[in-house]
């Protein structure tokens, strides 16, 4: 079956990689969660990840800032900023190309970038997953920058994003991964507060596939209740639209202070 | 605030060689090279996240920028960072 083999959503800071067994209680849990998503990915022998992110005013900045774009280089250079993994990956300008075209076609005007340097939303998942020989595409979101595009808009995105995948010619063996989230507090007088109850009740919301209640929450919400990383979320709307089903398996949840964060990390269910 | 300013100065800071060596040196050279107001002028070089931010900063941009310059994360808004 060619199309979205795979889909799932990782937080994504850079304390991941950086400090690791920060708190063994919690965070082995997660390790082995990364673990498992590993395993997941690895056996579903993808063609290329399609990896949902975000930036932190690294690649994109107010000169030129798109609310969506895909990246179609043939490689990715990361950033390395402050202290994040650098290094580079390997693109896919064939599968990102007919991506493209299938989003444009498919009514989603998205954004295209030749040059896209990748910033710790996308290096540290990467990483921490071993899939540096996997070939990517990024895909940017906006989720830091108002207006953002609204939640309903994400998983439209992420639809559209299956049905480009699903009609890419021979047939490639896609994922999709969303990373960000969940409740952290970026550069705000928040910062280092985690939600564990909001934290919780989104997870419980997208595993078991009620993502409409998701929908109906406001940015606003959002900010006060789980901070303005908490907006990161779009990138896991975008895979579970993607996915093409509803629902999904949680593979890891803590509390982590340690990193300013909550972590969570889920695969979705396909069809 | 001109808020695309301080988005090119914070990248700058970061991305530019040597330009954050300069700044440390003298800021005020550096500072005369963006299109800032006296508010935001003022703001960066008390190393102020509550006067950047109340001027519209995005926090991601604001992090990056006063990480730069030598505050932690975690004590942006904690006391005064003008003489520190």
């Amino acid at each position: 079956m060619s199309g979205v083999a795979w889909a799932g959503a990782t937080s994504h800071v850079g304390a991941i990689l950086r400090n690791p067994h920060a708190a063994p209680e919690r965070s082995d849990g997660l390790n082995a969660g990364w673990d498992a998503m590993a395993a997941e990915i690895r056996a579903a022998r993808l063609d290329a990840l399609v990896v949902v992110a975000t930036d932190h005013y690294e690649t994109f900045r107010l000169e030129h800032y798109p609310t969506f774009c895909v990246g179609v280089a043939d490689e990715y250079e990361g950033w390395g900023e402050f202290g994040n993994p650098a290094g580079v990956v390997s693109g896919s300008p064939a599968i990102s190309a007919g991506l493209l075209d299938g989003l444009v076609s498919g009514g989603f005007d998205v954004s295209r970038s030749h040059e896209m340097p990748l910033d710790h939303s996308f290096m540290v998942p990467l990483l921490r997953l071993g899939l540096g020989d996997l070939p990517i595409v990024p895909l940017f979101v906006n989720c830091n920058t108002p207006p953002l595009p609204s939640l309903a808009r994400c998983v439209a995105l992420g639809t559209a994003l299956g049905r480009a995948a699903a009609a890419l010619p021979g047939g490639p063996r896609l994922g999709v991964l969303g990373t960000g989230g969940v409740s952290h507090w970026v550069g705000l007088p928040r910062f280092g507060e985690v939600n564990e109850e909001w934290d919780g009740h989104f997870l419980d919301l997208m595993a078991t596939g009620r993502v409409e209640e998701v929908l109906g929450w406001s940015d606003d919400e959002i900010l006060a209740d789980a901070g303005n990383g908490a907006l990161e979320i779009r990138t896991w709307l975008v895979a579970q639209g993607a996915a093409g089903a509803a629902g999904g398996r949680l593979l890891g949840y803590a509390p982590m202070p340690e990193w300013a964060i909550g972590i969570g990390i889920m695969s979705m269910a396909t069809p | 605030m001109n808020l695309l300013a301080l988005t090119k100065l914070a990248w700058d800071l970061e991305h530019e060689p040597g330009l954050l060596d300069r700044y440390r040196a003298d800021a005020g050279p550096v500072l005369a090279g963006y299109r800032l107001d006296d508010a935001a002028r003022q703001a960066v070089l008390d190393r102020d996240a509550h006067a950047l931010l109340a001027g519209g900063l995005n926090p991601v941009a604001l992090r990056n920028l006063l990480v730069l310059l030598g505050i932690p994360h975690a004590d942006l808004y904690r006391g005064d960072h003008r003489s520190a």
